[in-house]
């Protein structure tokens, strides 16, 4: 088990790598030369002067060498200062990825309360009524773009129905709508993740056995059958958790929820590149490592995982 | 209709497989649902100039942000501009990019992959932690820092989603390359003198196709809901060209003075996702024999 958490953890350093090269080839690829962008100098300074600045930034060293430094003050926390600001870049994605993981982690709970019971009824009753309707319901609720959902639940529940704030940050409610807005297209993959998981589960011979020692259908259920079909939706929780962070960048535009999404596309629009690569590249890493947190997490709940 | 009746089916010759598979999608209503769609999704982009019933960048601002009506069912936007018109138009946009970002990354992925299980060894370990890497950033993120450095065009908005996409096609390749290549019937032209290249295209490549086309399906859902995304934020589709999602961005500003401008457009975006998920969905159903009970 320690093995493979530690192989585990190993891996993380190739991916890291992987992750810090793309970022650097974007910021290479990215237009307008680097000395203008700090200095704010004009095409017709003086080029020697120009040059000499080149040459302290390190920009005419061969590119591993240039990658080699990026690499070092990124992992000494250094990922620029904000073209816009001049705040260090990562003083600003410190402060917004608290709030994003906020959003995030709500956004599951609602798909959890919305999609385990709804999914676990389906299943009960399959090919009833309520069945056919979830299994409609659970795939439209996964098709719908999160950026116009949230423009429908604002235009709702703010604007007609007066129960929540239009958008905005710092009181609890602030967070429903972006969080359920969020959650809904999780909540239809839960529900029918869950719908067929039980399904598989409650036609296992020790479902059978437990029915046949008289236990009521109630505990069978939620004692036995939900504990098992639990196991793959953990799974698919935690690799969805990427998919929530993107989709974070677009609800956090919608509402203006200050994370690291609305900073990111903030900065898109402004051209300040530092923030942007900064923003991306601390999303990645803190994918990566809920990723490997998951994948032990999941070897805890079910022990026939094989660790090879 | 059952499994054992597909194989008696199949086994006194009374259908083909082929035959097989569209009787269980002709059965499957959600599948011909997204179907009808997709086809009638086709049709617009493709006669879009005829259907239209108006200029998609005629303006009228003195009839802006007008509601729906007989004469504009969908309504005008904020340039006076008919909204009907300007999805017929806009879905060019989103089939045009999924089926080129979708067809960019079949070829990389399905190329790599097949590269990959085939050969093997180092060949297959430098590939496919390639595509590992590529994996473990959220597709969707590094589109939009592709985007934001390569700069906002549709161009780029292909590159940049077919960038991200190929990884999973790959990977998929390489699994069924590798289960293929080590079954009898690929061993024996083996024997008979077949060569890599020959029993790649002819044998391997071929039986891989039903889990492709399945992708391929969800993924056209994913690459116009992800065009969408980027051209909600700005970085897609430049006006006036219209797109689904720079309508919707544009009528962010007057939600709640003319809500029809975005209403409209997301609801037709939705219904396509919505079509080939379904379709997809019946199409992983049909053509996989042990989900045919």
């Amino acid at each position: 088990m320690l093995r493979y958490i530690v192989r585990r953890l190993l891996l993380v350093i190739p991916v890291f790598i992987g992750v810090s090269l793309i970022a650097f080839l974007i910021m290479k690829l990215t237009p307008g030369d680097p000395v203008l962008n700090v200095l704010g100098l004009q095409p017709t300074s003086d080029p020697s002067f120009i040059a000499a600045i080149r040459a302290e930034l390190g920009l005419d060293d061969p590119i591993y060498i240039q990658y080699g430094k990026f690499l070092w003050r990124v992992l000494h926390g250094d990922l620029g200062r904000s073209i816009g600001s001049n705040k260090p870049v990562i003083l600003l994605v410190s402060e917004a990825l608290p709030r994003t993981l906020l959003l995030v982690v709500s956004s599951m709970i609602v798909a959890i309360a919305i999609g385990i019971p709804i999914g676990m009824v389906s299943s009960i009753k399959q090919h009833s009524v309520v069945d056919h309707a979830t299994r409609v319901g659970s795939i439209f609720a996964a098709s719908l773009p999160d950026f116009w959902l949230g423009l429908m639940l604002m235009m709702i529940f703010s604007y007609y129905l007066g129960l929540t704030p239009i958008s905005g940050y710092g009181r609890p409610e602030h967070i429903i709508l972006p969080a359920v807005t969020l959650g809904v297209g999780l909540a239809g993959l839960i529900t029918r993740l869950t719908r067929s998981s039980m399904l598989e589960v409650i036609r296992q011979d020790y479902i059978r056995a437990a029915k046949a020692k008289g236990m009521s259908e109630r505990e069978v259920i939620f004692k036995h059958a939900l504990r098992n079909a639990l196991i793959p939706i953990v799974t698919v929780l935690g690799l969805q958790f990427g998919f929530l962070l993107a989709g974070a960048f677009f609800v956090e535009w919608v509402f203006a929820w200050p994370g690291i999404g609305r900073l990111a596309v903030q900065a898109i629009q402004q051209r300040d590149y530092p923030v942007v690569l900064g923003a991306l590249l601390v999303t990645s890493i803190a994918y990566v490592v809920i990723n490997i947190v998951v994948d032990i997490i999941y070897s805890y709940i079910d022990p026939r995982v094989q660790y090879e | 209709m059952s499994r054992l009746k597909d194989v008696k089916r199949l086994f006194f010759g009374e259908a083909s497989e082929f035959s097989i598979i569209v009787d269980h999608l002709k059965s499957d209503k959600p599948a011909l649902f997204g179907l009808g769609v997709i086809l009638l999704l086709v049709i617009m982009a493709v006669f879009a100039d005829v259907i239209s019933p108006y200029d998609p960048n005629a303006q009228d601002l003195s009839r802006r942000l007008e509601p729906p009506s007989w004469e504009h069912p969908f309504g005008r936007d904020e340039f006076g501009r008919d909204i009907l018109s300007r999805i017929i138009h806009g879905s060019r946009i989103s089939l045009t990019v999924g089926v080129v970002v979708i067809s960019i990354s079949l070829l990389i992925g399905t190329a790599l992959g097949a590269l990959s299980g085939y050969i093997g060894g180092w060949v297959d370990m430098v590939i496919m932690r390639i595509a590992d890497i590529f994996l473990a950033f959220p597709g969707l993120l590094l589109a939009i820092g592709l985007t934001a450095v390569l700069g906002q065009s549709i161009i780029n908005v292909m590159a940049a989603l077919a960038i991200v996409n190929w990884p999973g096609y790959a990977r998929v390749i390489r699994s069924q390359v590798l289960y293929i290549k080590g079954l009898d019937y690929v061993e024996a032209s083996r024997v008979m003198g077949a060569s890599n290249a020959r029993i790649l295209v002819s044998h391997v490549l071929p039986n891989s196709f039903a889990p492709i086309i399945v992708l391929a399906t969800i993924g056209m859902g994913w690459a116009i809901l992800a065009e969408a995304g980027l051209s909600f934020l700005g970085l897609g589709v430049q006006p006036p060209t219209p797109s689904w999602g720079s309508i919707i961005a544009t009528g962010r500003d007057f939600i709640f003075r003319a809500p029809h401008i975005t209403t409209i457009p997301g609801i037709v975006l939705a219904l396509s996702i919505l079509a080939f998920n379904l379709f997809g969905d019946g199409l992983r159903d049909a053509l996989d024999p042990r989900l045919r009970i």
